[in-house]
This record gives structure tokens, sequence and C-alpha cells, in this order.
């Protein structure tokens, strides 16, 4: 599913590089990448989703050379991933449905089709009744749910959650990883930047450490 | 502000400017037609030579009339001048006895009326081409139309309508940076909005194609109120002007747009407006996408 074989980025500042990165990381895996603040979790990250240029090296992704992938196509590999941040990114002036139903819309999903898959995947996340509320009027926990309703309700292979839990306490962080188990099972590639360790276990995970841009550990939970 | 009130904000703002626009043509167009309606000089008078012949007059008559935009020939005779003369000395007929022996040295004069509908410079470019064209002719002894005055303003409305022309162009070329940048705005207030769909997958194309759709309903909204408005004030102006008992002949004459300058600002303020707002949709557009991830 990924396979990173010496992948090199440096910026101007010498800041948020990567040096030397290779992994494989198959289908179903459940993956923390752990690593301090600035050691490289999130250019990773961009590398993969195809938001940054590698410096040097090889990347395939989805069965994508990102060394070699136009401009043009990655809007349409960027489908295939479904991403979820700190931050939510959820649209304030859309409600909780229409937030969930946004990647249908740009998959060109039909209408009615996409409203059930939504209302299903909200369903799952606990959030069937709030369908009409804006996020701006739900908790933390709740707006990440919604988050990760979106990043699920166009079944992507690969989820990219780039410090999912880091606005929420030690339970509600708890909860979204079970989640993410969950959906784990149905065969759904977890990628999940994090540099807290509570949040970090097994079974079935497994464990890739970064320190200032290069891969210093990849274990088994 | 959230993006539907932006919208509609900016739409107002557009169509405030191009009613301004509108109103200026209007009132320009409408000066100029009233200002041709008011002048007496919508006449020409040409001076027959004496020994004439009847059938040489009506051939005369004839060529004029084959002119374009010519209302009304009619032929004074020499005694209907003479008793003008003698009324504008205060003298009736009879005191003027014994002139009549003078009768013949009166010329007889075709008065020429142009079409009420023409505009001072059409008048006198009407007039200037009769009078090139009987200057010549062995019948006519000389013609005349207030010439002097209707150069002078000819060459006003010339001086106008070129300042018009230029100041329209600076309007509408400063109107489409101010649409330009106005999309700026929308799209920089929307920018997060554009970073999720980036990140979800969203195309540029597809982006793009969201807010030019946006722009051409803003455009075309602006466009309709303002025409609308200045179609309303052109209306209100001519009940104010009938109310304030000005000549009916004259409010009658005031106009508002016809379909051919309805289609010709249409086409100029999309080419202006959305041509130059497209531009800056893209460059903006692209320019948010690419932070996407942050």
């Amino acid at each position: 599913m990924i396979q990173l074989k010496h992948v090199y980025k440096t910026f101007q500042s010498d800041r948020h590089t990567l040096r030397d990165i290779s992994l494989q990381i198959n289908s179903g895996e459940f993956v923390f990448i752990q690593g301090a603040s600035g050691a490289g979790k999130t250019t990773l990250f961009k590398v993969i989703s195809g938001f940054e240029k590698m410096s040097s090296g090889q990347a395939e992704v989805l069965g994508r050379n990102l060394t070699e992938i136009e401009f043009s196509e990655v809007a349409f590999f960027r489908r295939e991933i479904g991403f979820i941040f700190q931050n939510y990114k959820l649209i304030k002036e859309k409600t909780v449905l229409e937030n969930v139903l946004l990647p249908l819309e740009i998959c060109n999903i039909e209408k009615r089709e996409a409203v059930e898959k939504a209302q299903a995947i909200l369903d799952r996340v606990g959030l069937k009744n709030a369908t009409k509320d804006y996020p701006e009027f739900l908790s933390g926990g709740e707006q990440q749910r919604v988050a990760i309703a979106r990043a699920l309700v166009h079944s992507p292979k690969l989820i990219i959650a780039d410090e999912p839990t880091g606005n929420l306490d030690a339970l509600l962080s708890q909860k979204i990883i079970e989640l993410f188990k969950q959906f784990s099972n149905s065969g759904t590639t977890f990628l999940i930047a994090t540099h807290d360790e509570r949040i970090v276990k097994g079974p079935n995970a497994r464990l890739i450490e970064i320190e200032r841009g290069a891969l210093i550990r990849d274990n088994v939970l | 502000m959230n993006e539907k009130l932006l919208t509609s904000f900016l739409t107002l703002v557009l169509a405030i400017c191009l009613t301004i626009l509108f109103s200026v043509f209007l009132g320009y167009k409408n000066f100029q037609i009233l200002a041709s309606g008011w002048s007496q000089q919508s006449t020409m008078s040409v001076y027959l030579k004496n020994d004439i012949l009847e059938s040489e007059k009506k051939s005369l008559i004839g060529l004029i009339q084959n002119e374009k935009n010519i209302q009304s020939t009619e032929v004074i005779p020499r005694e209907k001048i003479l008793s003008d003369y003698f009324e504008s000395f205060g003298l009736s007929q009879t005191q003027g006895d014994g002139l009549e022996d003078y009768l013949d040295l009166i010329p007889e004069i075709i008065e020429v009326t142009a079409d009420q509908g023409l505009i001072l410079t059409e008048r006198l470019k009407l007039f200037q081409n009769l009078e090139a064209n009987l200057k010549n002719n062995p019948q006519v002894e000389a013609v005349s139309y207030g010439s002097k005055w209707l150069e002078r303003f000819s060459k006003f409305f010339r001086l106008v309508t070129i300042y018009g022309i230029i100041s329209f162009v600076c309007f509408l070329l400063a109107l489409s940076f101010v649409s330009s940048l106005l999309m700026r705005v929308l799209i920089e207030k929307s920018k997060y909005n554009i970073e999720v769909e980036t990140l979800l997958g969203a195309t540029v194309d597809s982006i793009v194609k969201k807010y030019t759709s946006k722009l051409f309903f803003m455009i075309f909204t602006s466009l309709i109120l303002a025409l609308t408005t200045t179609h309303l004030l052109v209306l209100g102006f001519k009940k104010f002007a009938l109310e304030a008992s000005l000549q009916s002949a004259l409010t009658d004459r005031i106009q508002s747009f016809t379909i051919v300058e309805i289609v010709i600002f249409t086409i100029v303020i999309f080419v202006f407006l959305f041509g130059h707002a497209v531009n800056s949709v893209v460059k903006n557009v692209k320019a948010a996408s690419q932070l996407g991830y942050d």
C-alpha cells in the first residue's frame, strides 16, 4: 500500500526534514507514527498524500508512483485517502450532514446515495441525531467524530490522522482510537501521527518513531 | 460576515457602481436629445432664383425630399415673405402699398424641416449634405440653416462625447479592477473552505468553476439591478419634470435604454468585468489550494 525508499525532504529552513526514510506499510495495518513536535511526522504525511514533493528517493502510495505523479492527478489521488486533523478542519457554515457529504459531492456520487452513506456513517460514529447541527455547537469530541465520519464516508483505502487527539482529553482520545480500530477491522489502513504516548497501544498495531526526520524505531505492539 | 452575506454585499457594490455608470450614460444621452429639441434651428431655408420655373421648383423639392431624415418641405411664396416683412416693422399690408413693385425682387424660399428626432450633430450633417448638393444648383440662390450655431454646439457635443467615451472606458477599467478585488476578498474569505475542499480531493478546475459561476451570478444580478434602477430613475425624473411643469414636449423625449444599448452594455460589462475577474479567481484559487494540509 505504501512503500518509501530512501526518501529525503529538505526545506530551506532545514526544519521539518525527512532523512533517508524507508518503510513499507501493508493494506489494513494500524500504524502509529510517533515523534516530538517538529520531528517530521507532518512532513511525512504531506509527502505520502502528495502535498509535498520529496527532495529525493522513491515513494509508491496506493499504486501510484509519487515521483512521477502529474499535478492534475493529485486531486484524484487524494480522493482515495481520508484525512483527520487535530483542528478537525470542518466547514462551519455547513451542517454536520453537509460536512460529511462533501467528499461524496467531490466524487460526484448521486445525492440520494450520498445522503444514505453519510447518515449511515454518522450513525456508526454516534452522531445520528446531530445531522442538522453546525460544528461550532458541538463539543471537541463530537467535532472529531464528524471529521472521522467525513474521512471514512467515501470508503478510502487509507486514513491519515495527524494528531487526531491533540485537542481532546484522555478519555475522549481513547474513545477516538477505539473508533479508529473498529473501522480498521474492516480493512482500512490507518496512519496516526501522535506525540501522546497514552493512546499508542496494541494489539495489532505498529509503532514507527521518527526523530529529527529519521526513522529510529519500527515495532509491532 | 459569512460567504452568502459577503456575496450579496459585493453584488450590491457592483450594482451601485453600474447604476452610476448607466445614469451618467442616460444623463448624457438625454441631455443631447433635449438640447437638440430645445433648439429652434431644425429648419433650413433654400432661397430660390427669381426666374425659377414651377417644374424646376418641383424637381428641386423632389431632390431635397430624397434625402433621409427630412420631415417636411414648404414653399413660402413671395407675398407671405413680404407680409411677414411688413409685420416685422409693425406695418399693415395697406401701409406698404406700392411696394408690390418690389415683389419680383424677393426670392421664394423652400423651408426644409429636419426630423425632430435627430440630435444636433446628425442635423448638422444632414444640412451640410443638403448644402453641398444644392450649392451648385442653378435654381438656388443661397442656403441658410444657422450653421455657426449648429457647428458650435456640434463641436461641444463631439467634445463631450470624446470625454464621455474616455471616462466610460476608465470607469469600466476601474470597475473591472474593483470586481477582481471583490472576488479576491471573497476567495480570501473562503480560503479555509477551499483548503478543505482541496484536501478532500476537489480539483482546482472544479473550485474555479464554482467561483466563476458565483461571479457570473453576481455580475448578472448586479447588471439587472443596475439597469432596473436606472430605468426607474429615468421614469422618476420624467414624472418629476412633468410635475415641475416643464414642457411636456421636452419631457416626452426623455429616453431610457434601447434594446441595442442593453445588449451592448451586457456584452461590454461581461467582457471587462467577467474577463478580468475570472483571471483573479484562477490565480487566487490556485494560491489557496496549495495550502490544503496546513
